[in-house]
């Protein structure tokens, strides 16, 4: 993508989100801020993606129809090919946080988020 | 031919002239005339019946042959053949007869061999017989009496070896029997067959000085040949030696018996003598005797005499001794009257002495006496004697003695004690009581005592003339045996109020609806209440047989994680000695579902305020935790179904309102729209909340209105089948009309449509049907064709917060959309229900009364 006149590198995003309106508007948000994203509805559809592909960044919901969130991110933080990119987890249950030794996110943002916020999340865990 | 008359021929010929059958003879006989003769002939021959050309009978051919020498030969040989059968049958009965003798010698040459065994039986018995018989036997042949044969008892007597003897006259053997008598006698029985017997015959021929004399007892026995002539002698010798001696000696004692029997006759002769000599002696004693009796007889008459002369004599010395005794018996008798006034005299004076030593003695025993005695005489009761403890008992000094009694102790007049004393004195009748109250004065006050006393009538000539009192203090006594009498009650009563409040308690735990359970200090469990026993799902023995830390309990936190011992409520209790309240635990029994208890802690301690162990109460919250659990999921689950549309949102409106410039206006569209789907998301949310809870406190009104069931599909099921890609149909009972509150019905049916669409998105059509049913209902169904719903889960579907899942997919909402339907149908009057099968779809429905319209 061209932009401004220069030659940026785009960040890719894997977006795991059950809900269609949250998931319409983080696309948007998110692609407006030169990510690209990928959505995936259930846990069995991300299992289906292209895994040749590796993204910048998994973006997780936590209560999601197949399944959770916390136990995707702490299979990818175990599986050696994926232990460099970096895990976010948002969640509508704040008592989240205190997530350590059951996985390790890079980052953790709470339902409903600010979208600065979510933004400067997702930038510092890709950093 | 007329010799043929009688004879069959003729009939033969009409029988087949009759029949027209061919007839053939063989070797018949025909008897003919032959030049002038009869003669027999045999023949064989054919009558043949001859037809003409119209198959009538026409004529009979006869033709014949003479085979009378063909015949003959025939006879010929037959009667060669019964000759020989004849020959042939005699031959045979021969034969048979020497089978029958053959037979017969064979059974008579078994008969012999079977006479031959006997006899070599028999022959060889005699011989055991005879070797072994103690009777000497031997067999002489012949005039000169060879022996024969000897048996070993025969050689024995003979004292020879049978080498020595076989085969040698008996004679030469013997040369002894030559001489003696016999030798002529064995002659005779050659000669005549007759049998000898030779008693005593003494063997003189092994005799010597040693030895006894041998005697014999011999029978010669003729044996005849079978024609009757003697061919041998048997001689059987017996040794008669020690009956002979026996015998012998017999005869010499007999000898000597008789010898002393005629000694004996001779004393006897000369004893007789003796006697008769004796007794002419005693003749002339008796005579003797007779003589001095007669003398002695004169002796006494003359006696007699002399004793009458001297009586005489005597009376007349008499009467001068009589006057003299007179006298001296009137001397003795003034004497003894003097000795008995002596006497009397004397035992006056012991009386005297006696009596004033009873007196002191009666005195000494009163005033000595350790129980309080007092003497009363007179009618009025003049005290005489008084001992010190009695003085002391009634509080008086010794001035007392001598003055009236009732006038000096005033207070006794009427009291039991005194009646009893004035009825002895009367009636003389001892009397005796025991812890008998007497009130006193002692110090100016009067007081009551008890007293065991006893009243005895003092006698004097036989008469009552007082009477002695003798008490005893028993107030003390009396005093602790009321006490002890009063505690005892007190107890017995205390008792009773313990078993009373024990049975009372007793009924109390066993009624209670809480659990309790005791444990001693070791924390075993020594109690358990009936509902303790049901609410643990346990008998009393088996609660018994734990501690209430025992890890059979399975006890666990609220959270699941098994419960450390130091954190159950008991432990806390028996560590701290405080109460615990209502703690919570739950317990997994291995078999059934999980339950949960709330427990209180008291401990419970002795008099010394040592810790002995603890009593915990506990009741069942299962359903209270359930509840409670249930609401704590549901506020979860109701925040996060709030927040997600929420999140949407915000997000899209800051984005707008962050960006709205830079984005293109297809983006804006699709944000205001999704925000728009979240604010209606976010108040069904709240509409659903906001229903339960109205329903729950009875604030959910109903607005009764007559629609159609057309109208309320078409308003509800319009907006639905815009957004739904599946088909929804209705049918049936289209116009019917109902009465109830249309938004309500309205939100029943939308959430049975809803609900299909959600858990069946792959049935491509949902079929709204409405029916009557016969209990004058509309009913209306909603059916799908998804995968269905698990039979377990039917029951709950109705249930508030109930989410069911699919195949381990959670579906979003509250779980309160059935429970609101079910809820408005009940309060329409109506039923609600679901049928469904695994595979094959669902279908939801509700019935309302259509009747009061």
């Amino acid at each position: 993508m061209v932009l401004f006149g220069y030659k940026e590198v785009m960040r890719k995003i894997f977006l795991l989100e059950d809900d269609e309106g949250i998931r319409e508007v983080l696309e948007l948000l998110l692609t407006s801020e030169d990510y690209i994203v990928q959505s995936f509805a259930t846990i069995t559809e991300f299992r289906n993606r292209d895994t040749s592909i590796l993204p910048d960044l998994y973006l997780f919901d936590v209560m999601l129809p197949d399944g959770s969130g916390i136990d995707l991110c702490k299979e990818m933080k175990q599986n050696s090919g994926n232990d460099e990119v970096p895990v976010v987890i948002m969640s509508a249950h704040a008592h989240i946080g205190d997530l350590k030794g059951v996985c390790e996110p890079e980052n953790f943002i709470s339902k409903p988020f600010d979208i600065n916020h979510l933004l400067e999340r997702i930038k510092s865990a890709i950093v | 031919m007329p010799e043929l008359k009688g004879q069959p021929f003729t009939a033969l010929l009409k029988e087949v002239w009759n029949s027209e059958q061919k007839y053939t003879g063989k070797d018949v006989e025909a008897t003919l005339e032959i030049d002038g003769k009869l003669v027999s002939s045999y023949f064989d021959f054919v009558y043949k019946p001859v037809f003409d050309s119209q198959g009538n009978l026409f004529c009979i051919l006869h033709t014949a042959s003479d085979v009378t020498e063909r015949v003959n030969a025939w006879k010929l040989v037959r009667e060669k053949e019964e000759r020989e059968q004849q020959i042939n049958e005699e031959l045979e009965a021969a034969n048979e007869e020497y089978q029958a003798t053959n037979e017969e010698l064979t059974a008579a040459n078994e008969q012999l061999s079977k006479i031959h065994r006997r006899l070599v039986y028999t022959e060889n018995r005699i011989q055991q017989l005879v070797s072994s018989t103690p009777i000497g036997l031997t067999l002489l042949k012949g005039k000169d009496m060879v022996i024969e044969t000897a048996n070993p008892e025969m050689l024995k007597i003979w004292g020879h070896q049978q080498e020595e003897v076989i085969g040698r006259p008996m004679l030469e053997v013997f040369p002894l029997l030559k001489d003696q008598i016999f030798s002529d006698q064995l002659d005779k029985v050659f000669s005549w067959a007759e049998k000898i017997s030779l008693q005593e015959v003494l063997d003189s021929s092994k005799q010597n000085e040693h030895s006894q004399p041998k005697y014999l007892s011999i029978d010669f026995i003729p044996i005849l040949d079978p024609d009757g002539k003697v061919d041998a002698i048997m001689a059987t010798v017996q040794d008669t030696s020690n009956q002979i001696l026996a015998k012998l000696a017999l005869e010499a004692s007999e000898v000597k018996l008789q010898e002393y029997n005629e000694e004996l006759a001779v004393l006897n002769e000369e004893l007789q003598t003796t006697n008769e000599e004796l007794s002419v002696m005693n003749e002339e004693y008796t005579s003797t005797n007779e003589q001095l009796e007669a003398f002695n007889q004169m002796i006494r008459t003359l006696n007699l005499q002399l004793e009458e002369k001297n009586i005489h004599l005597n009376n007349s010395n008499s009467d001068y001794k009589q006057v003299n005794s007179e006298l001296n018996q009137a001397n003795n008798s003034l004497e003894r009257n003097n000795v008995e006034l002596k006497s009397l005299y004397d035992s006056v004076n012991k009386l005297n002495i006696k009596l004033s030593d009873s007196e002191a003695g009666f005195k000494n025993l009163i005033a000595q006496a350790p129980v309080a005695m007092l003497l009363v005489k007179g009618e009025d009761f003049i005290v005489t004697m008084i001992n010190s403890p009695m003085l002391e008992l009634i509080g008086r000094d010794e001035s007392i003695i001598g003055k009236p009694l009732f006038r000096e102790i005033p207070e006794l007049v009427g009291q039991d004690a005194a009646k009893k004393l004035i009825e002895t004195f009367q009636d003389g009748h001892a009397r005796s009581e025991s812890s008998s109250a007497v009130s006193l004065v002692r110090n100016g006050e009067l007081a009551e005592g008890f007293f065991n006393f006893s009243y005895a009538p003092y006698i004097e000539d036989g008469k009552v003339t007082g009477v002695i009192d003798m008490a005893l203090d028993v107030t003390e006594q009396v005093v602790a045996i009321r006490e002890r009498e009063r505690t005892i009650q007190e107890k017995t009563i205390l008792e009773e109020t313990l078993r009373d409040s024990e049975q009372r308690l007793q009924g109390i735990l066993e009624t209670m609806a809480e659990g309790v359970g005791i444990i001693d200090i070791t924390g075993q469990l020594v109690y358990a209440n009936p509902m303790a026993q049901q609410i643990l799902g346990l008998s009393l023995s088996e609660i018994e047989d734990r501690t209430y830390d025992d890890p059979r309990w399975q006890n666990l936190r609220l959270d699941g994680t098994p419960l450390p011992q130091e954190e159950h409520p008991m432990s806390i209790m028996m560590s701290t000695g405080c109460q615990v309240f209502d703690v919570e635990i739950g317990v997994q029994p291995p078999d059934k579902d999980r339950f949960y208890i709330s427990i209180n802690a008291a401990p419970i301690f002795d008099e010394q305020g040592n810790l002995t162990g603890g009593i915990g109460t506990f009741m069942d919250v299962t359903s209270r935790r359930l509840i409670t659990q249930g609401k704590d999921d549901f506020i979860s689950i109701a925040s996060h179904e709030l927040k997600t549309p929420v999140t949407s949102l915000k997000a899209s409106l800051q984005l707008l309102e962050r960006s709205h410039n830079k984005l293109p206006g297809e983006s804006r569209e699709k944000l205001i729209l999704q925000s728009i789907r979240s604010l209606e998301s976010l108040s069904r949310l709240i509409n659903d909340l906001l229903d339960t809870s109205r329903m729950e406190q009875g604030q959910m009104k109903m607005e009764k209105t007559l629609f159609s069931l057309d109208e309320l599909f078409d308003d509800c099921c319009s907006h639905i089948a815009q957004t739904s890609k599946q088909q929804i149909v209705f049918e049936g009972e289209k116009a019917q009309t109902i009465l109830a509150d249309n938004q309500q019905v309205g939100q029943v049916l939308v959430n049975f449509i809803t609900n299909a669409i959600k858990y069946a998105p792959d049935s491509d059509k949902i079929i709204v049907s409405a029916s009557l049913t016969a209990e004058n209902e509309i009913k209306i169904g909603v059916k799908d064709s998804g995968p269905g719903i698990a039979e377990e889960k039917l029951k709950h579907l109705f249930n508030r917060y109930y989410r069911t899942d699919y195949k381990g997919q959670k579906f979003t909402g509250l779980g309160l959309g059935l429970y609101i339907s079910a809820e408005i149908i009940k309060n329409h009057g109506g039923r609600i229900g679901v049928e469904s099968e695994l595979g094959k779809g669902s279908e939801f429905w509700f019935c309302l009364p259509i009747e009061n319209q």
